[in-house]
């Protein structure tokens, strides 16, 4: 009993208790896949462990999703999936270009445009990847085709409000490298009027334009970029 | 007391051509047919409820009116008639239908209801068709009854979709409420209505179910044409009475024949409604980011709850 009091041990408490705190604080905000602020002029309307969403005053939505994350799942992986999927509900890849979260993790923009069938109102629709080895994030950002200068501009600062987790020590998923230009013969308009999940029939030019983390991403040659297909983008 | 005889062996033809069931009467609820209307013209004030007890009477043998009608004659349309009826049957139930009758599932239609439609009326009155034993070619009836649920995003323009859909192929809304429709369909064109209305959203739950009522059709229309040809008999036997007694006896008989006419040919009505008409419904459920809804064997369906439908503010 009394070695426990010893002086000695007793200037360990400090120490124990210290590191109590710092592990109940890392815990306290561990436990949520993401972090998120609403960025300027966005407000938050919902919230949820795997999903936010936001909308701005001319109904620009931001919303982010999380999923799990598989054994083999990069973001060239996840990236190819979603491209041809989308591509199939008749969303058009107009631009691909790296992008960074506020936490340093490495992900991939893709910017599509998209008009429902049925209307005459075109959409611009972003999609932020980011992989890590428990997840995968999508921050989306979508509205009217004439909003979308306001807010194309913007990607930059609003994936600098997100912190995404899920990565392992010396994970090669966070610090993967990009994805192969993805160009798709997509359909050049949806064939359901919803637009949701229905499959495309015919083909359309893609012309993807590419980046390399500018705001705005820039086109560049992608006439030569390799088709890629979830197979072969290394699932 | 042959005119007794005679009428007493018109009605048993006409009860035993029948097989009526009363429960016939209540599906029956369609327009008269001009034959129907038709015969109303001889339907008296006459108490169906008793004529149990007015053919009771009869067998007990009242006084007698003179013979009016050739019994035999009557007595051997009754016997082709009812062997016409057997072959149709049996037709109905061998293999050997009409060429083309029968529809495949991946062309759900009925065969010839209009064809079928012109059959009952084809047996005129006081004719019988029935003297040759070759059975008459019978096509298959079927009757297509779908269902499909679907989620979509925007729910109403889904369902303005859905019935633009129907009536486009000439088929009609029977019944609407917010996400849920029953259509009818011209049977020929329900599939390709069915992957219109597929191609609308995601398709959860599909499935089509055909009932084969060849059987049942060409028992009613064999029905119908025996009993056209007692009505016409009695008629005729109406036309020839020479006293009040024997006319009640007679027109008692042709009401009752003339409501079993009548219930028989709404049956036919309704069989070639549901025959003709495909019953399509379809449910359709407002799909957003909360309901990740798989498309397909997919193992990774989540880019199925991405896109602008779940991300502009609506």
């Amino acid at each position: 009993m009394r070695a426990l009091i010893s002086p000695s041990n007793l200037l360990k408490l400090p120490l124990a208790g210290a590191l109590f705190l710092g592990l109940t604080a890392a815990f306290s905000t561990g436990c949520s896949k993401y972090k998120i602020k609403p960025p300027t002029d966005f407000v938050e309307v919902h919230a949820y462990s795997s999903e936010v969403r936001m909308k701005a005053q001319d109904n620009v939505g931001l919303n982010l999703r999380a999923f799990g994350n598989v054994r083999g799942g990069s973001l060239s992986y996840w990236g190819s999936d979603m491209v041809d999927k989308l591509s199939d509900r008749g969303y058009r890849l107009v631009a691909q270009a790296p992008a960074r979260s506020k936490n340093g993790v490495v992900g991939t923009r893709f910017d599509f445009d998209y008009t429902p069938q049925g209307k005459d109102t075109p959409k611009f629709y972003i999609a932020v990847l980011f992989v890590t080895d428990e997840y995968r994030f999508v921050l989306q950002v979508a509205g009217d085709k004439a909003r979308e200068a306001a807010y194309t501009g913007r990607i930059d600062e609003i994936t600098g409000e997100l912190k995404v987790r899920g990565c392992a020590l010396a994970s090669k998923i966070c610090k993967g490298p990009q994805p192969p230009q993805l160009r798709r013969s997509g359909p050049a308009g949806p064939k359901g009027p919803a637009g949701d999940g229905a499959q495309a029939e015919s083909g359309a030019e893609s012309g993807v334009e590419t980046g390399t983390g500018a705001a705005s991403p820039t086109p560049t040659a992608a006439e030569s970029a390799a088709e890629a297909s979830p197979a072969s983008a290394g699932g | 007391m042959n005119m007794n005889r005679t009428l007493f062996a018109l009605f048993a033809l006409g009860l035993a051509g029948s097989g009526c069931k009363m429960k016939d009467a209540s599906e029956a609820s369609y327009p008269r047919s001009d034959m129907a209307m038709e015969s109303e013209a001889y339907d008296g004030d006459a108490d169906f409820d008793d004529y149990g007890d007015e053919t009771a009477e009869m067998m007990e043998g009242e006084p007698a009116p003179a013979p009016m009608v050739d019994t035999s004659a009557s007595s051997g349309r009754a016997a082709s008639g009812l062997r016409e009826r057997r072959a149709a049957k049996k037709a109905a139930q061998s293999d050997g239908l009409a060429p083309g009758g029968s529809a495949p599932p991946e062309e759900p239609g009925p065969s010839k209801p209009a064809d079928a439609k012109s059959e009952p009326s084809k047996a005129k009155p006081g004719t019988s068709e029935s003297d040759t034993d070759e059975p008459e070619p019978v096509a298959r009836q079927i009757i297509y009854t779908a269902q499909m649920r679907l989620a979509v995003f925007n729910v109403d323009e889904a369902m303005e979709r859905v019935e633009a859909l129907a009536v486009a192929v000439d088929g009609y809304v029977q019944q609407m409420r917010q996400g849920y429709f029953i259509l009818r369909i011209p049977a020929a064109h329900l599939r390709g209505v069915m992957d219109g209305v597929g191609g609308l959203g995601m398709v959860t739950e599909r499935n089509l179910e055909a009932r084969d009522v060849t059987e049942e059709y060409v028992d009613v229309t064999t029905r119908i044409r025996v009993l056209r040809e007692t009505q016409s008999q009695l008629i005729d036997l109406l036309k020839r009475t020479k006293t009040v007694e024997e006319a009640l006896h007679v027109r008692q008989a042709l009401d009752q024949v003339t409501m079993q006419l009548e219930q028989a040919l709404g049956r036919l009505r309704v069989l070639e409604s549901l025959i003709g008409f495909s019953t399509l419904t379809v449910y359709i459920d407002e799909r957003g980011p909360q309901n990740d809804i798989p498309s397909s064997n997919d193992p990774f369906p989540w880019v199925d709850s991405l896109g602008v439908e779940a991300t502009e503010w609506n």
